[in-house]
């Protein structure tokens, strides 16, 4: 697994960021949001979701979030992550 | 106590003397007299104008402890209330209470002059920037007071806000004290909201950088009203102050927002010659002025008046000779400051005569359709326009609570969503327009209809509008975007939404977050 | 059929507000090659989770003979948008090639000629395989390759669209014409989208919310003819039943062609909705 990210700083959009851990350093998340106080805790749960619907271990993901929606995390978690070679 | 909207505010509140609880738009009926500034005189030969801003302060009499107020027609491009403050703190003197009538610039300075206690006290209208994140860490002593447009010079000529000095930023002075806002290098056009405070202040102190020899022609303060005049070199940002003329959105969401606006104005019969109507700045009011022009010209109506945020969109309509008269209480743009200087057809007037229900008749009571925005609507028609969906305090009602009030139809356009956030929820986190007061509240996908507005409702059933409860509506929010985690907020009041009567209608109280930063 | 850049999630979970009756996700030109990948997986994950209202779902994707083109068969497969939108189309082949491709997923097609060569092979193509819902004109591109300038009037145009718009009904497909580029330029989107109507298009693709509402109004028949069609229609039933043989309505013959234009007014008057209860 390489660094890569995906998505844009455009409104309602997220910027994904990728990058691998040491091994058995687990899931690693940091979140930074417009809409923090709101949907923080849901946009962890949907970037805890799809990394184990995906199987990935030992990974740091780190989230600019500009107010997107949960199919839009996802799809740009999933890019960033075949980006860095890690799914297909 | 409960209110008449269901909601329930502390019996006692700090810092104030009264609470009592809002209990209808129109159910309580003042008494008494109205408040009166101290009797005075100025001889012949005595001159006002003062060397600078420290004398004029100096010869104010300010001291601890007193009220000191501005109004906000520099809107973002104001220098005069940040270098006022800067004096005065300068000065040494402190724990005053600021009043000011909208948004206005908030640098680090003010947030500084907040925390060494020049300013301990806040009555507003407007939170912006850094200033509701202030209130929200409980910078204040005491929680800050929050009044609409009309509920402000209500107060101040019921003598509930006595105001020690006004200082009136003024794009134009001659030197014996008569005030304008339509000429200078930094004209804002109308200044309605500076009126009662030069009414009713004990001082008036004029800040002007176009100062001219005596006597003004056109005349929004008069001398009679105002004490000294200081020159400084600049009192605002030209290009902050009135932008030029902003006539068009190209945003489709706005357009199909304002499209469905207007259906519901022709649906319900009031689009007729010699109605009246009001329209905010935002992109959807725009479009909707611009569809209204449409509909005017071709069945060739004529309104009687307009009133709201004037702007060239609104200048447009009285040039096109669609409506009779425009009242001005606030000019935006430059077109607006124009207009105002050469059409007899738009009129200045002031905040009180726009809005304040406790004179005999103000002219909202006369709107027909008024188009308002939102923060948040809940699925009782009640509107937040003060806190965000986090809590903290971020803009203000306006003339929401009025307009609202006296108009014939109440719609609220707003986006579904706000970014990611639901602008229809079950609950706002504060009320400041009532729902009984909302008629209508259009989004882009749907149209709700205040279940008290059969009338409404029976009108619009073959208007091919695309209704929906607002239930659903709030539905589809969550659907879209998910449910937002609901704000959590300590006990300590930090802020008090009074109705334009100067009940209390809601509390804002402090958000958990920020009550340990 | 509005089209949507398939890498902007602001534009595609607003698109289902502005009433168009196919919102076409584009993986093509609206989207740089360094974001197509990304694009792809949000096109996938669009169609799977949002609300389109009652709109159809379409994915432009690459052409099929780029590897982009390839993956995105192969990736949005498994979403079945209900067509694909073909680029750059140039044989029946490339349309067969793509039909066994996806098998059994029910995915339809609708290419777009943009080249003289995908234009001229335009009747094999569109008579190529059921999975061909439509033919399509694409202005833009075919100019390019034809080394002309695009003028406002068109007429360079001219000879391929009506091409493009025959082979589609002498095959039972619908002709959908080119996008109009200018946003800004509201009367040349008027007039181009009356010469579509005029040679025979039953559909026209906006490239913003604003065209939509212009191109569906133009569409949509006006109430006189509306009016007209149900009377045609009226006397026609009511002549059938009275065992009339020749059939006239204000000394015009009412045959089948004309009973079948009547028809499809109304069926377009109906989609927009504005047939009320009473005569359908």
């Amino acid at each position: 697994m390489r660094n890569a990210q995906a998505g844009t700083l455009e409104s309602s959009d997220a910027l994904v960021i990728v990058a691998p851990g040491k091994p058995g350093s687990g899931l690693h998340i940091e979140i930074n949001s417009i809409v923090e106080e709101q949907f923080g805790d849901q946009i962890r749960r949907v970037v805890e979701e799809t990394i184990d619907r995906l199987g990935v271990q030992d990974v740091r993901i780190t989230i600019q979030d500009r107010g997107a929606l949960d199919y839009c995390l996802r799809a740009r978690l999933e890019a960033a992550l075949n980006r860095a070679s890690v799914t297909e | 106590m409960k209110v008449a909207t269901g909601r329930q505010i502390p019996d006692q509140i700090p810092g104030r003397r009264e609470v009592r609880p809002y209990a209808g738009p129109f159910a309580f009926v003042p008494t008494g007299v109205k408040a009166a500034p101290p009797l005075s005189m100025v001889r012949p030969g005595e001159k006002k104008v003062v060397d600078s801003l420290r004398e004029a302060i100096r010869l104010a009499g300010l001291k601890d402890g007193m009220t000191i107020s501005f109004h906000h027609h520099l809107r973002f491009g104001d220098y005069v209330i940040n270098m006022v403050l800067d004096t005065i703190a300068e000065m040494g003197i402190k724990d005053l209470t600021f009043t000011a009538t909208g948004h206005h610039p908030v640098p680090e300075s003010f947030i500084k002059h907040m925390e060494n206690g020049v300013i301990t006290r806040i009555e507003h209208a407007v939170l912006v920037d850094q200033l509701g994140v202030a209130v929200a860490r409980g910078l204040l002593k005491e929680p800050v007071t929050i009044r609409s447009h009309g509920g402000r010079p209500r107060a101040i000529e019921a003598g509930e806000v006595p105001i020690d000095v006004a200082f009136i930023a003024a794009p134009t002075a001659d030197t014996y004290g008569n005030l304008n806002g339509i000429d200078g290098p930094s004209h804002c056009g109308s200044l309605g909201y500076a009126v009662a405070d030069a009414q009713y202040a004990k001082c008036a102190v004029a800040v002007t950088d176009n100062l001219v020899p005596y006597p003004l022609r056109h005349i929004s303060v008069p001398q009679t009203n105002v004490d000294y005049v200081v020159s400084v070199s600049k009192i605002g940002d030209p290009t902050k102050i009135a932008t030029g003329a902003i006539r068009k959105t190209s945003n489709p969401r706005d357009i199909l927002i304002a499209q469905q606006i207007i259906k519901v104005m022709e649906a319900s019969g009031l689009v007729q010659p010699r109605f009246s109507f009001q329209a905010g700045t935002g992109g959807v009011s725009l479009a909707v002025t611009q569809f209204l022009t449409e509909i005017m010209q071709q069945r060739d109506i004529r309104g009687s008046f307009l009133m709201g945020g004037i702007t060239g969109s609104t200048v447009g309509l009285l040039e096109k000779g669609l409506f009779d008269i425009i009242f001005d209480v606030q000019s935006f743009d430059l077109d607006a400051v124009a207009s105002l200087g050469r059409n007899p057809n738009h009129c200045e007037v002031s905040a009180s005569f726009y809005a304040n229900p406790h004179n005999k008749g103000c002219v909202v009571n006369l709107l027909d359709v008024v188009i308002l925005s939102a923060l948040e609507v809940d699925t009782k028609f009640n509107v937040n326009v003060l806190t965000g969906s986090d809590g903290v305090m971020r803009t203000g009602p306006g003339g929401h609570q009025d307009t609202a009030a006296g108009s014939k139809l109440t719609i609220i356009g707003t986006p579904l969503l706000h970014g990611r956030i639901p602008a229809i929820v079950d609950d706002v986190v504060t009320v400041v327009t009532p729902g009984e007061t909302v008629d209508v509240v259009v989004t882009e996908y749907g149209v709700a209809v205040n279940p008290l507005r059969q009338d409404l409702i029976d009108r619009m059933k073959d208007a091919r509008l695309p209704l929906a409860s607002i239930e659903d509506l709030k539905l589809k929010a969550e659907k879209l975007a998910g449910k937002p985690k609901a704000p959590e907020f300590t006990d300590q009041i930090v802020g008090v939404v009074e109705y334009r009567d100067g009940s209390v209608i809601d509390v804002v109280r402090q958000p958990r977050a920020w009550a340990d930063r | 059929m509005l089209f949507v850049p398939g890498n902007n999630p602001s534009m595609i979970q607003t698109c289902p507000i502005y009433g168009a009756d196919s919102i076409i996700l584009d993986l093509e030109d609206s989207v740089a090659v360094s974001q197509k990948d990304a694009a792809r997986r949000l096109v996938v994950h669009a169609i799977l989770e949002l609300d389109f209202g009652g709109a159809e779902i379409a994915v432009r994707i690459n052409s099929p003979l780029t590897k982009e083109g390839q993956k995105d068969i192969e990736t949005l497969m498994e979403a079945a948008p209900s067509v694909f939108v073909v680029p750059k189309v140039e044989s029946a082949e490339e349309i067969l090639d793509l039909d066994r491709k996806l098998s059994a997923v029910p995915i339809g097609l609708i290419p777009i000629l943009e080249t003289p060569k995908g234009v001229l092979h335009g009747e094999e193509i569109a008579s190529s395989c059921p999975r061909v819902w439509a033919l399509s004109f694409g202005a833009e591109d075919y100019a390019t390759a034809m080394g002309v300038e695009r003028t406002r009037g068109g007429r360079e145009l001219f000879t391929a669209r009506s091409l493009v718009a025959m082979q589609a009904k002498a095959n039972g497909v619908a002709a959908l014409d080119t996008v109009f580029a200018d946003v800004n330029d509201e009367e040349g989107l008027r007039n181009d989208t009356q010469e579509a109507i005029s040679l025979g298009f039953e559909g026209k693709y906006a490239i913003s919310p604003r065209q939509v509402g212009i191109i569906n109004n133009l569409f949509t028949p006006q109430p006189a003819e509306i009016e007209e069609a149900k009377q045609i229609l009226e006397t026609y039933r009511s002549g059938v039943e009275r065992g009339i043989g020749a059939i006239a309505l204000n000394g015009r013959m009412i045959d089948a062609p004309v009973v079948q234009r009547a028809e499809r007014v109304l069926a377009l008057a109906r989609a927009a909705g504005l047939l009320g209860g009473g005569m359908e």
